[in-house]
């Protein structure tokens, strides 16, 4: 018993093609969905895709393309709509007919509410329903996120920064120019540039 | 220095090298000539923006379809197999009338067209001597809000900066609505400019607006230049668009371009205001090859507008006394230096171009001069030299730019007012 999640992608009469129904475990980065579905055959055979979130999710969705007959765009245009399973992990083989049947009902029903309100729509989450369907493991690790290095590129240019400045500005080091090194050969408390601070103590010779 | 802190900055320097090393084995610069590839073609980028529905994909297959064949030119354009078999079965959806149009572009199918462009040289063997990259992508990315976890509009900013030249799709269809007095209209062509706009202010590249399903504006003017003076008078009500045109005139190449991917004859309004086939339409586009023919002359041009004019005299007459040097040599140097001196505006020209570009810049000095009637006898002379001792492949190359500059000049002959900005 595996679980999958409906899921569709649409596009409206004004607005164009867009997630309408979006599994819960992906409900605040779902544009995945929308980017990764392209249309097959209206009737063909269902496509299996993988698809990894920004956060890194793995998962994989089964779908169909179905022409939606009963509405068409603003410019006279036929409208489709991609809607099936997804499930986590990774697996090429797709669910049996009646698991991707199952994704229907809420498809159509979640379309229809897209319908109703296309400027302020948000993708509705899915629930998960028990499916048959075979193959992968159903949690996959997750990548390294694509943030981390330039995490680790953003830290090293700190630690440079850092310690160029600490460098430069560190107590002791006068940026002007001294006298030459040979004065302090000739007395050792004497200063060998004049201090930039009103400090009257002599400064101290390293 | 003492011998920590000097340990300490070594090691961070070195990290750095090593992690930017790293970065650049990962990410290959799409600069670098491939190693055994065709390094000699040069290949100019074209990002085209355009809401959805404005008919992107349509001006597209019309394009390729145009001039997928010599048809009169001295060039043909050609693609890999697979997109060839794309473009003819969209433009066959289109053509029958007992079909419907073509479903819109899904943002999951971004595409990357190859087109090479052909033509014989003198010893009658076939050249690629462009390639033209033209991104087709879902209008959603343009207009729509990005959906949470997108990355795709993020891409398409990406492309844009790295284009060589843009191609605005204005809906034709929104202009009609709009001079009908429909706010429909007016509001979606005002959003659609008001998301390219933003876009392409910021990027100083060649632009051509291309005004799609201009068959639908046939009754607003008999004549053809005042139909589309009214068409720019009313895009420059938009203040994005007229900024675009008034602050970048004088350094960026900005065309208006009426096209029309079926013509007039092919398809009408129904009363719901969407596009019908004719039972017996006549299909006939037109102008769909003027904004590819646009890319190549526009990006020499603006190589040119942006170059310092008292620079770019001297340069000439650094040619002028290079009189050691074979003319071949001569114009590959031109040609670098004017690339070096326009770097950050044509920063994704190959310097292996320099040859090109050098011919290109001393033809189109040499057009600019006979149209002021200061007419260069030595720049001539030395192109006509340079011309005897060019390769067959460079030959056909300058044909197929000449005949390029050509198509646009017709046009612009036929209709001032389609250029916009960047008047030479």
């Amino acid at each position: 018993m595996t679980r999958a999640w409906p899921i569709a992608v649409a596009a409206g009469r004004r607005r164009d093609y867009s997630t309408v129904l979006t599994p819960e475990i992906i409900s605040t980065e779902y544009g995945v969905l929308a980017e990764s579905l392209s249309p097959g055959p209206v009737g063909g055979a269902p496509r299996v895709r993988a698809v990894t979130t920004a956060s890194g999710v793995r998962l994989t969705v089964a779908y169909r393309t179905h022409a939606l007959t009963a509405v068409r765009d603003q410019q006279g245009r036929p409208l489709l709509m991609m809607y099936g399973l997804a499930r986590t992990g990774t697996t090429t083989s797709p669910p049996s007919d009646a698991d991707l049947d199952r994704a229907w009902d809420p498809a159509i029903a979640a379309y229809e509410r897209f319908l109703a309100g296309e400027e302020a729509f948000a993708a509705l989450p899915s629930r998960a329903v028990p499916t048959d369907w075979p193959g992968g493991g159903t949690v996959s690790p997750a990548p390294e996120r694509p943030g981390l290095r330039t995490g680790i590129a953003a830290l090293t240019a700190a630690v440079v920064v850092v310690l160029v400045g600490w460098f430069l500005l560190r107590p002791g080091d006068d940026p002007r120019p001294c006298l030459a090194r040979t004065t302090a050969t000739v007395d050792a408390t004497a200063p060998t540039c004049t201090p930039t601070t009103l400090d009257p103590s002599p400064p101290a010779v390293r | 220095m003492d011998l920590i802190t000097l340990a300490l900055v070594a090691a961070v320097v070195l990290a750095v090298v090593l992690l930017t090393r790293r970065h650049k084995r990962r990410r290959p610069s799409p600069e670098t000539p491939t190693p055994g590839g065709d390094a000699a073609v040069p290949t100019f980028r074209v990002v085209t923006l355009g809401p959805r529905g404005s008919g992107k994909t349509l001006l597209l297959a019309s394009m390729y379809h145009q001039m997928q064949t010599w048809g009169g030119r001295g060039f043909f354009l050609a693609a890999p197999r697979e997109q060839v078999a794309l473009l003819n079965h969209w433009f066959t959806e289109v053509e029958d009338p007992g079909r419907d149009w073509p479903a819109g572009t899904v943002t999951a199918d971004t595409r990357e067209f190859t087109f090479d462009v052909r033509t014989r040289g003198r010893s009658g063997a076939l050249h690629t001597v462009f390639r033209l990259s033209y991104l087709d992508y879902a209008g959603a990315l343009l207009t729509q809000p990005p959906e949470p976890g997108s990355t795709l509009w993020k891409d398409l900013d990406d492309r844009i900066e790295q284009a060589d030249a843009l191609i605005a799709v204005i809906d034709g269809h929104r202009v009609r609505q709009w001079l009908d007095g429909r706010r429909e209209g007016q509001m979606g062509l005002q959003h659609a400019l008001t998301a390219m706009i933003s876009r392409m202010l910021v990027v100083e590249k060649p632009i051509t607006f291309c005004i799609t399903k201009y068959d639908l504006l046939r009754d607003i003017d008999a004549d053809e230049d005042g139909r589309l003076r009214t068409v720019r008078k009313l895009l420059m009500t938009n203040q994005g668009f007229r900024d675009l045109v008034n602050e970048h005139a004088g350094r960026r190449v900005v065309r208006l371009v009426p096209v029309s991917a079926v013509g007039p004859a092919f398809a009408e309004l129904d009363e719901s205001g969407a596009m019908t086939k004719l039972p017996d339409g006549l299909l006939e586009p037109t102008n769909v090859d003027v904004p590819l023919a646009a890319v190549v002359p526009d990006v020499f041009e603006q190589i040119m507008l942006r170059l310092d004019q008292a620079k770019l005299a001297a340069e000439f007459d650094r040619l002028r006394r290079q009189t050691r040097r074979s003319p071949g040599e001569a114009f590959a140097d031109l040609g670098a230096t004017l690339i070096r001196s326009t770097n950050r505006v044509i920063g994704a020209l190959n310097p292996l171009y320099a040859s090109l570009v050098g011919l290109a810049a001393a033809d189109l000095v040499r057009r600019q001069e006979e149209n002021a009637a200061t007419h260069d006898a030595y720049v001539t002379r030395l192109l006509d030299e340079a011309e005897a001792h060019l390769e067959d492949f460079q030959l056909a190359q300058r044909k197929v730019i000449r005949e390029f500059r050509s198509r646009v000049d017709v046009l612009e002959g036929r209709l001032s007012s389609s250029r916009l900005g960047g008047t030479p």
